[in-house]
């Protein structure tokens, strides 16, 4: 019988997996520390999960689904963690997440008290790292942090206090950083080159009839032709020429979801340029903050992801609620609460138009 | 005839420049903005300037030489800073750096209103860069941002007020933000190929005797290919004598070199023993054996993968020596990690491992640094740590498994140790992350 603050604080950390393994394929838990005895994969929501025994060099690889390696607790009684990552690389396809959840360094001194008083047994963790260590190791096995949450600030639901306590805390800036745990979820760079995918591009268009064509051609040449999506605007106002470059950093293996930013001022009527500047700032910083994933540009309709993404946000969307009745929000918070994307950026060029779609119709 | 404040917003351009390329091989400054009348790359210190007209000068050859790459305002006329990256990485050896300077894009405004009230001549900037753009650029391109100042809140000297201001901004939170400009220093992702460098090991051992046959030993057994110079300090238990019989017996199968210290301390003996190697890489391994040899190879790995020109050891597990010392030295050791971290801008996990992996050629910048800035450190750390990200070589942290010692006793004095470094941080903050004045 597990006491009752620890089922609260697993199913804190199973919810925040949850959000996001719920529209994965699998969730497969490696290197289970001695004293698991299976509780936050149990409360995982996860269409398949499972975990493995024995060394990493038994298991197969991955294959190209959404599979999520859980590590829960792993790292904080491992002595090479930049050992581990190393071979689990040749185990992951590019798909796979590593969900990572560890304790906050700095509250080892309450792992250790709750341990003197026997409130919790087991073994006092061995190591304990720091985001700066999380990132420096990421760099050094070719990896890359695409997500963190903070978890579990009060391990005791306290009549639904507790509960809210650890609803609230992971907004609130600086005391955010007490929190028990964190979740990180890193992903592969760099992942070996697959054939090329076959793209569709989406161009949405109302009232564009000059735009047709040309914003065809240029693709034409690029060799674009069916399994990623690329959404493009019919107003031109970024040029179908970057294209390509969309498509290059998505086969790099930059990122997973490819989002276009505008870097370069709109020249037309100054006044309406700073606005609509200052708006799209202020999203910019404002969705970067509610979704913790740096975006420079949140309202660019600019956007390369796969089929199989795109899927999966439907599925998500239909679980959240229809809040946004223009794509480029929507699309942004499924990636990013599903973790399954890192989001990189294409810088996009000039806007050519004179005033753009969004503009025109408002 | 150059408005006054435009000279003196020049000249402090210049000297945060200047704070880099002083030890650089050369600045070559490409796509010069139309405006540009080369007042910038004047004042700007290097031993060679050049200002490239067609194309960039092929660095790609570079083994030891540094080249900077000046980009003065150019990304804020340029349609295509992603494209303008890609074409000349090509060109840039792993030693090379771009350094971009570029407006402040939340005081866009300021400029367009200095425009209309003639203050300033020119065109309106069609591209405003925020970081957070930049970082994207940089990773699609294949580069990666190691240092970024911001500086020049007033461009007036106002009689020296607005130097003052100029010097102190930089250093207060927020209101640090408000910088009319920023220098951003990029350098290209590139992994060695081609020859392998070769490595010297500088240990450092003072009272160490029971951990020098062990050190060759366990050397060897990696595989690495190094050579070992043993620099002894002043011990009482034998550790010379040691070391000459283990030079004697190990000759047929690992270069070993030896030297006494005349000075005292670890940065003298780190100094002695890097200025008598001969290896492209220089590596730095505590005799007492805490961070175990095995690992080198990691260091060497990190540097050949081009995830950095500067290897860090950071030590996140302890050996177990009784619970307060071990979390007073935790705090102390995450304290300063911090402090570090903020007064040099670079993110670092741990700034007190004595395991440091550098090349030679930059090491000898680094002593030309050292030279200009005088001697302040006497336990070696900083003193490399420093220049590291001044020089925007790029670090990583290598984290190591920290062992118990086997043999001896440990040769630091917490609380004494402690003062001195914090003495040194705070060296750092006047003389590194304030701002540069001419």
């Amino acid at each position: 019988m597990r006491p009752r603050w620890k089922r609260c604080f697993y199913d804190v950390i199973a919810a925040e997996i949850s959000a996001m393994t719920r529209h994965y394929d699998r969730i497969v838990q490696w290197m289970r520390v001695p004293g698991d005895e299976g509780y936050p994969l149990d409360a995982i929501d996860c269409p398949a999960k499972e975990f493995v025994e024995g060394s990493v060099a038994d298991h197969p690889k991955e294959k190209i689904e959404r599979t999520a390696i859980l590590l829960s607790g792993t790292i904080n009684h491992h002595d090479d963690i930049e050992g581990l990552l190393k071979e689990l690389k040749s185990k992951l396809s590019r798909s796979s997440r590593v969900i990572i959840v560890a304790f906050n360094p700095y509250l080892q001194w309450l792992c250790w008290l709750a341990l003197k008083w026997n409130l919790k047994t087991g073994l006092m963790p061995t190591t304990l790292i720091t985001l700066t260590d999380v990132d420096h190791l990421c760099k050094l096995a070719e990896y890359e942090r695409v997500r963190l949450r903070h978890a579990v600030y009060c391990p005791w639901r306290l009549l639904g206090i507790g509960s809210l306590i650890n609803a609230i805390m992971p907004a609130i800036p600086l005391l955010r950083h007490l929190s028990l745990t964190s979740i990180i979820v890193i992903r592969l760079l760099f992942p070996s080159s697959d054939t090329p995918p076959t793209s569709s591009i989406i161009v949405a268009a109302r009232n564009e009839t000059g735009n047709i064509e040309p914003n065809v051609e240029p693709l034409l040449g690029a060799g674009v032709t069916n399994a990623k999506i690329v959404v493009l605007d019919a107003d031109l106002t970024v040029l179908p020429e970057l294209g390509p470059r969309f498509i290059d950093a998505w086969a790099t293996g930059k990122a997973d979801f490819i989002n276009g930013s505008s870097i370069v001022s709109p020249m037309e009527g100054e006044a309406m340029g700073l606005l609509n500047r200052l708006g799209n700032v202020f999203f910019a910083k404002a969705l970067t903050w509610v979704l913790g994933v740096r975006l420079g540009d949140s309202l660019c309709a600019n956007k390369l992801l796969t089929r199989a993404d795109s899927d999966r946000m439907k599925a998500w969307r239909n679980g959240f609620g229809d809040s946004s009745f223009s794509s480029p929000p929507r699309s942004s918070v499924s990636a990013s609460s599903m973790c399954r994307f890192a989001i990189a950026r294409a810088s996009t060029g000039p806007r050519r138009s004179a005033a753009s779609a969004t503009v025109s119709c408002s | 005839m150059l408005p006054r404040w435009k000279r003196y917003s020049n000249r402090v351009v210049a000297a945060e420049v200047s704070a880099t390329t002083r030890y650089y091989d050369r600045v070559v400054q490409w796509m010069r903005t139309p405006g540009d009348d080369g007042d910038v790359l004047e004042a700007i210190e290097s031993p060679q300037k050049e200002l490239a007209e067609t194309s960039i000068p092929d660095c790609s050859n570079e083994e030891s030489r540094r080249t900077a790459i000046l980009l003065a305002g150019t990304i804020n006329h340029h349609y295509d800073v992603e494209g303008l990256l890609r074409d000349m990485k090509p060109r840039l050896s792993r030693t090379s750096r771009v350094l971009v300077i570029a407006f402040n894009p939340y005081l866009q405004w300021l400029y367009w209103l200095a425009l209309k009230l003639k203050l300033k001549a020119g065109v309106m900037p069609t591209t405003f860069v925020t970081l957070t753009d930049l970082d994207n650029i940089c990773r699609l391109a294949g580069y990666e941002r190691v240092r970024f100042r911001q500086f020049l809140y007033c461009p007036w000297r106002l009689l020296g007020l607005g130097s003052l201001i100029n010097a102190l901004m930089p250093a207060v939170p927020f209101l640090r933000y408000l910088s009319l400009a920023s220098l951003t220093i990029v350098r290209p992702l590139i992994p060695q190929t081609g020859r392998r460098p070769s490595l010297s090991i500088v240990i450092p051992a003072r009272n160490e005797r029971g951990n020098i046959a062990p050190a060759v030993e366990r050397i060897l057994a990696t595989g690495i290919g190094a050579e070992v110079i043993f620099v002894e300090g002043h011990s009482s238990d034998g550790t010379w004598e040691e070391i000459e019989r283990v030079r004697t017996e190990y000759a047929s199968r690992i270069t070993i070199k030896a030297f006494r210290q005349d000075g005292r301390g670890k940065a003298d003996a780190v100094r002695l023993g890097f200025s008598e190697a001969s290896g492209d890489l220089l590596a730095i391994l505590d005799a007492d054996l805490t961070m175990p040899p095995e690992l080198l190879p990691r260091f060497v790995a990190a540097w050949a993968e081009g995830n950095a020109d500067f290897v860090n050891g950071s030590r996140i597990v302890y050996p177990m020596e009784g619970e307060a010392m071990r979390f007073l030295n935790r705090l102390g050791n995450v304290f300063f990690a911090k402090a570090v971290t903020w007064v040099l801008g670079v993110r670092l996990g741990d700034c007190l491992c004595g395991t440091k992996l550098v090349m030679r050629s930059d090491y000898e910048r680094m002593c030309r640094w050292r030279r200009d800035f005088g001697d302040f450190d006497p336990f070696g750390d900083f003193e490399l740590l420093f220049p590291a990200a001044i020089l925007g070589l790029g670090i990583v942290d290598v984290p190591i498994r920290y062992r118990a010692r086997t043999y001896g006793s440990t040769n630091i004095r917490r609380f004494r140790h402690g003062l001195m470094l914090l003495r040194m941080t705070i060296i750092g903050l006047f003389r590194v992350k304030l701002g540069k004045l001419p």
